[in-house]
């Protein structure tokens, strides 16, 4: 993507996150009016920004983690999620979750539109790392009596509203006593077997839908099966780097509303007979945000504009999770100072600052908490 | 114990073995046993009080704030001493010895100990004892018998009587916590006098307890009666106003420490007769300053408690989840992780305890215990989300709670960052002649 064309896309994203923003927050309430998030979701679908399974649709190849990162990078795909990270992280986080299980398809069925959601992430831990297979949890395929089988839990998935159908990854035994191998396929939400429970009282991203998948003795056909071996596994990788890669994008869009509302309010308020931000040590906190902000923008777009197919896997997701540690981690302290040059109001919900906070926070762990994320990225470094 | 370290203690000649501590006492008892006897029956009575009474209500009081009916536990509080105990018998609780050692030690394990079960609930039990301060550091008796001596009497009865202290204005908030923006603070409430009394008029926010209290302490300029402009550092007066005088406007919807409102008080030509008076004019600077004096190191002990109760919560998480069919806490990464959090607690609780052991709260020291747990407890909050990985946003698992409840505690009391000014004000003089 060049210069112009991103001066463009960012110009009718503005415009468009800003409709967003006048929607969502018209009223009071921490996280918004969530009631108007479907609307919110089709006028997207409508513009393209939303990935999709069907090819006929404006959003299977320019939506976020469409087909088109294949080819021209990510640049698009990051560059959308920081904009609408800016107004909501979880309406934000609710596109990229379609994104992300579209991704797992690859393009290799073409579906009619539908809601996605993959399913990738253990109860606790990482998949791929050593130490992070907890116990029951992971789903297995296998076959049994001639036919094959899903069995096992999946956690945390993130859904724009609940999903049609469920792209999973799976383990199932290598041939001939080889190690399990990896598996990606396709299973409908309501089959026999499949259960979803929505995960509720959560700190953040309440735009978005979380839910925990049990599956048991769901029959699966051949032709659900869309990869397997090292094909699922690539898939698999490529997964989790975006993933991580979207929240990052996410969260420099929070912590970037977070200092313009900061500065804003600090320009109009008065403390001790002078205006807020004339006061050095709200300089220094807003000046230190400022800083962060520009160390986060410049470790998430380091290799953005290389194309997924020309991406090296582990070298892929090297760079996801040192971007998803580093930019989250300095997105919650920019929010966090933010919100302390608000003082009491920056605690109270009517300028937002709190609901970046919680949002920010939840980012901090999603699908991967930071010692985890360490852990993972010195195996992939040994494994180099 | 490793056995072979056992087999070799016990192998010592007797003075030796009696010289090295090996036994299993928890680390909360350890440091229990380090009190005199009558803080150590006070921290289990907390201790126990908070187990059983606040605990079981955390969830839900933080989940519907609105629903949550403070009265009933405040009511069981009073009954045993814990909402009058800034007077010794027989004005209230305070234990004798605690005269002759520390006016706040007792507040601060209180702060430590029912925050741990729950920021919020832990805020409404003690909001009022912050109500309170202002009439017991005027030092003008009748004002304590007038007043303190009927609402610990009150109290003690189970017949709950609150109060409130209110400084914090729309466009004042920490400037009338340091002697820099004092000056300058565009501050409203005002208060004339007029026969008999006074006449209120302004507005406060971001009261704690506000909408449940009987009685509010509350700060004003009185205006001159040479007409020219009154300001906070010369003219602030305090005065005691009682619920039926002042008018409770919206509860303000907030992050965290939710089961404690935080609630808009109107004054509206409210006339208070000339008993209100906390202590003398135009004595209010002094008088709220020295407040935060005392009241600095009990918010330390507050974000002291969320922090613990967040560490004890991640300890809990890694006990009961496995990994590749061993406890998560069994793997060194957690271990690392919960020893940082302890250390950080115990780091808190040190500077809270020597805040406290000065007889009368030092401004410089309370403030940097204030800020150093505030800062060190939404590290701590957030550690503990981290270690529980996912499961760390969900509201069930409490430490996200802990978060939420502990980034208050950057703000309130005076913005950390007035705390570190006050630090340096305080011993600004003295610290200068030293060196």
């Amino acid at each position: 993507m060049d210069q112009h064309e991103r001066r463009e896309v960012e110009a009718v994203l503005r415009r468009f996150a800003a409709r967003v923003d006048q929607t969502l927050f018209a009223g009071e309430g921490a996280d918004g009016d969530l009631a108007c998030l479907p609307p919110l979701l089709a006028e997207a679908r409508d513009m393209g920004l939303v990935a999709d399974p069907d090819p006929a649709s404006p959003g299977y190849d320019l939506g976020v983690w469409g087909q088109a990162c294949h080819e021209e990078g990510l640049t698009r795909s990051l560059l959308t999620l920081s904009l609408l990270g800016e107004v909501c992280a979880g309406y934000a986080c609710a596109i990229h979750a379609q994104g992300i299980a579209c991704l797992a398809l690859n393009g290799q069925r073409h579906l009619s539109s539908a809601a996605l959601a993959a399913v990738f992430t253990p109860n606790y831990g990482i998949p791929l790392c050593e130490r992070s297979i907890s116990e029951g949890s992971g789903l297995r395929l296998a076959r049994a009596d001639g036919v094959l089988r899903l069995n096992g839990t999946g956690h945390f998935l993130l859904a724009a509203d609940r999903p049609c159908k469920l792209v999973c990854f799976a383990l199932q035994p290598g041939a001939d006593q080889a190690a399990p191998e990896w598996a990606v396929l396709i299973i409908d939400s309501n089959a026999t077997g499949v259960e979803l429970t929505e995960v509720t009282h959560r700190t953040g991203l309440r735009a978005a839908k979380q839910y925990h998948l049990s599956c048991d003795q769901v029959v699966v056909s051949a032709d659900q099966v869309v990869r397997e071996g090292e094909a699922a596994l690539r898939c698999l990788r490529q997964v989790m780097a975006c993933d991580w890669l979207g929240q990052a994008a996410i969260a420099l869009g929070v912590a970037r509303r977070a200092l313009r509302d900061s500065r804003a309010y600090t320009a109009q308020r008065y403390q001790g007979g002078r205006i807020i931000e004339e006061h050095a040590g709200i300089q220094l906190l807003q000046g230190t945000a400022e800083h962060d902000i520009a160390l986060m923008a410049a470790i998430l777009y380091q290799l953005a504009d290389e194309s997924l197919a020309s991406h090296d896997p582990i070298a892929l997701l090297r760079w996801a999770v040192h971007a998803r540690l580093a930019v989250v981690e300095h997105a919650h302290r920019a929010v966090t100072n933010c919100l302390q040059t608000l003082g009491g109001y920056g605690y109270m919900e009517d300028y937002h600052l709190e609901k970046r906070l919680r949002d920010v926070s939840v980012l901090k762990s999603l699908h991967g908490a930071p010692d985890q994320l360490r852990l993972f990225l010195n195996e992939l470094a040994r494994t180099e | 114990m490793h056995s072979n370290l056992a087999y070799s203690i016990s192998r010592l000649k007797p003075l030796g073995r009696w010289l090295y501590d090996h036994s299993t006492v928890a680390l909360w008892e350890r440091e229990t046993r380090t009190l005199p006897a009558y803080l150590q029956r006070r921290r289990r009575a907390y201790r126990r009080f908070a187990q059983q009474h606040i605990a079981p209500l955390a969830f839900q009081a933080d989940e519907s704030p609105e629903e949550y009916d403070p009265r009933p536990l405040l009511a069981q509080a009073g009954r045993l001493g814990f909402q009058s105990e800034l007077l010794p018998w027989p004005l209230g609780t305070m234990p004798y010895r605690a005269l002759l050692e520390s006016l706040v030690f007792g507040i601060v394990l209180k702060a430590e100990e029912f925050c741990a079960a729950c920021g919020g609930i832990g805020l409404s039990l003690l909001a009022h004892d912050l109500g309170m301060g202002p009439l017991l550091l005027s030092g003008h008796l009748p004002t304590l018998l007038r007043w303190q001596w009927p609402i610990n009497r009150a109290n003690l009865r189970g017949d709950v009587r609150l109060a409130a202290f209110a400084i914090t204005e729309p466009g004042a908030g920490s400037d009338v916590e340091e002697s820099n923006g004092a000056p300058q603070a565009r501050y409203v409430t005002t208060a004339r006098k007029v026969e008999g009394g006074y006449v209120l008029n302004g507005q406060k926010v971001f009261i704690s307890g506000g909408r449940h209290c009987d009685y509010v302490s509350v700060f004003a300029v009185l205006e001159r009666e040479d007409g020219t402009q009154a300001q906070v550092d010369t003219d602030f007066t305090g005065f005691i106003v009682e619920r039926e005088r002042f008018t409770v406007g919206r509860r303000e919807r907030k992050l965290g420490q939710r089961a404690c409102d935080a609630t808009q008080l109107f004054f509206d030509q409210v006339f208070v007769p000339q008993r209100n008076l906390i202590g003398t004019e135009r004595s209010g600077w002094a008088l709220n300053r020295n407040t935060l004096n005392y009241s600095r190191g009990p918010v330390g002990a507050i974000a002291l408690g969320i922090a613990r109760g967040a560490v004890e919560a991640a300890a809990e998480f890694a006990r009961d989840t496995r990994l590749n069919n061993k406890p998560l806490i069994a793997y060194q990464e957690v271990q690392l992780a919960l020893a940082e959090m302890w250390l950080d607690t115990l780091a808190m609780r040190g500077m809270v305890w020597q805040s406290a052991r000065h007889w009368r709260p030092v401004q410089g020291i309370a403030s940097a215990a204030k800020a150093f747990c505030g800062d060190t407890g939404f590290r701590v909050a957030n550690r503990a989300m981290e270690l529980m990985g996912d499961h760390g946003y969900l509201a069930t698992q409490r430490a996200e709670k802990a978060m939420r409840d502990v980034r208050l505690n950057q703000i309130y009391e005076g913005t950390n960052q007035i705390n570190y000014l006050s630090f340096i004000e305080s011993f600004w003089e003295s610290d200068r002649v030293l060196s």
